[in-house]
């Protein structure tokens, strides 16, 4: 789930809680005002009746086109122990005016005389509009409520989003960081937390490549480094073997001696070999016609793998021809072929496709697929044990395919491991 | 939730509090003592007819009405604000002296039937509908 969806999620609950007891208690303090104004001119009415009748002067007529109606009655010593000395209810009242019963507030006023009698005020005052004017404002507060909510939410969102921009900004440089190919971070922002978020990244990718960088140049380096004393043993073998004082099985160890000095030559060139490519060392590109080179490569290793009788068929749908460095177009096209020869199965079968931008081997051999993951690491061997094999081939195939913008892919379709590279 | 729910009733009863009846019948010794001993003063023959009070949200105030008409309200401490007589004359002593002079003086026959007072100024009603208005130092501001 989204950060926003998140943070919104968390708001809507409190925020609805509190804007429902916020209108329940402004409905029901603005329908109290309502009663209370209407108390308020009872009150001021049932006073001014009062002390006119204690002053002795003429009332008012109980129907003076107010709607507003009272009486005054002498109360029994019973009544008076009984009745509240002042009371207010709503009753339904029959209007003279009207001829009918309406809703209307009442309030009761007991009062003295001078002579000690008792009397009671009654004064009433119609309330038509109140239960209109209650819904009304039920109904405004509930639609200004969830206005207010969904206002609230929707700024929030929008502020939100806006102000988390920088977060994104990151994860998507993260996500298109590749080793190697660093891009400058645009992420400007006055938000501290984002900018310390920038530096760590940045200081995190800065420590990344230098590691990367390292490696690297030690890889190069050692095999550089190892050219001349391998060179140097391999020499003194070959002087040593000429000396005619060796007996034959000294002739034979120091033979085979010779056959690994060349197997670890030959690795330290393709580790160097592997390392230029990484170093983008090949950089002159001329037009190099794929389709020679991979007739080319068929015929040599038709001879060198001739005792392993694989069956060669060779498709081809187009020409294609590439803008790229040479030596390391024939050193792809050779190390996919060596490839598919020697993990073949004996009488197995290579099917090779070639169109205009696409170049497909497939090989028969182990009947399971191979770990996708791994298949292109330095020294990944599926099956261990199998000779001939340095499981460098893979790893060049690769490393050329980045040098050069191609892509490549594998998958295991029928019972046939299958190379394809394209641009 | 049991929170929310003691919060709840917490401000209905706020509310109800908010809403009770505005006023309440009270007997003679319910009044401050202050008022107690105004009404003596100036009201001693006087019967009272009905004494209330009245709860605002802000403020409490008393008022009690006599037999012969007369009102005389107070504050929560139980000073006057009010004396009204409608028709007849404000018992001597309750209009302020330097007041009392000033009526004298422009209206020799009138006679104050009401008097207001808040913390800004006093309002006198005459019985030939003249009301005069004097700020705090009873000078006189406004006549209408």
């Amino acid at each position: 789930m989204k950060l926003t969806t998140h943070a919104i999620r968390s708001l809507i609950a409190p925020l609805a809680l509190i804007f429902t007891i916020w209108a329940t208690v402004f409905y029901f303090i603005l329908s109290d005002e309502l009663i209370d104004e209407v108390d308020d001119q009872l009150e001021v009415y049932s006073e001014q009746i009062i002390r006119q009748w204690l002053a002795g002067e003429t009332l008012p007529d109980s129907t003076d086109g107010s709607n507003n109606t009272y009486y005054i009655r002498p109360l029994s010593s019973t009544e008076l122990s009984m009745g509240k000395r002042v009371e207010y209810e709503f009753k339904n009242v029959y209007i003279d005016s009207r001829r009918e019963e309406e809703p209307a507030r009442v309030m009761h006023t007991i009062f003295e005389h001078n002579d000690g009698s008792h009397w009671k005020l009654t004064v009433m005052t119609p309330v038509y509009e109140r239960n209109e004017v209650i819904s009304t404002i039920l109904i405004a507060t509930l639609i200004l409520l969830v206005l207010m909510l969904v206002a609230i939410i929707a700024t929030f969102a929008w502020a939100f989003f806006k102000h988390m921009q920088p977060l994104y900004r990151v994860l998507d440089h993260l996500d298109n960081y590749a080793i190697g190919k660093r891009q400058p971070l645009n992420n400007d922002t006055n938000v501290t937390e984002f900018q310390r978020l920038n530096a760590s990244v940045e200081d995190c990718i800065d420590r990344v490549e230098r590691a990367y960088e390292r490696e690297r140049r030690f890889i190069g380096d050692a095999a550089h480094e190892l050219q001349t004393p391998l060179a140097i043993c391999q020499n003194r073998i070959e002087m040593m073997m000429e000396d005619d004082a060796l007996t034959e099985q000294q002739m034979i160890e120091l033979g085979k001696m010779q056959q690994t000095m060349a197997e670890l030559i030959r690795l330290n060139k393709t580790l160097l070999f592997l390392s230029k490519i990484e170093n983008n060392q090949f950089i002159e590109s001329t037009e190099v016609d794929v389709n020679a080179k991979l007739h080319r490569q068929i015929e040599m290793l038709a001879e060198v793998y001739e005792a392993k009788g694989i069956y060669v068929n060779l498709y081809e749908k187009g020409q294609w021809t590439l803008n790229a460095n040479e030596e390391l177009i024939t050193s792809l096209i050779s190390n996919l072929m060596r490839n598919a020869y020697l993990h073949n199965c004996p009488e197995g079968s290579i099917d090779i496709y070639i169109k205009e931008g696409a170049l497909c081997v497939a090989n028969t051999g182990d009947n399971q697929p191979l770990d996708k993951e791994k298949l292109f690491d330095r020294f990944y061997k599926a099956h261990h044990g199998k000779k001939h094999s340095n499981g460098l081939g893979l790893s060049i195939v690769k490393a050329i395919c980045e040098a050069s913008h191609l892509n490549i892919t594998y998958s295991f379709e029928g019972d046939k491991h299958l190379f394809s590279v394209f641009c | 939730m049991k929170k929310m729910i003691l919060f709840l009733a917490c401000v209905f009863t706020l509310v109800a509090n908010v809403s009770a009846d505005n006023y309440q019948p009270i007997t003679r010794d319910q009044l401050p003592q202050k008022a107690q001993t105004f009404l003596t003063t100036y009201f001693a023959d006087a019967k009272i007819s009905l004494a209330r009070k009245e709860i605002d949200v802000m403020e409490l105030s008393y008022d009690v009405i006599f037999t012969n008409g007369c009102k005389v309200e107070f504050d929560r401490k139980g000073n006057w604000t009010e004396v009204d007589c409608v028709s007849t004359a404000l018992p001597i002593g309750i209009v302020p002296s330097a007041i009392e002079s000033t009526i004298k003086a422009h209206y020799p026959d009138a006679k104050a039937i009401k008097i207001e007072r808040d913390h800004r100024e006093y309002d006198v009603k005459l019985n030939n509908r003249v009301e005069l208005t004097f700020n705090k130092k009873m000078q006189l501001v406004d006549i209408d």
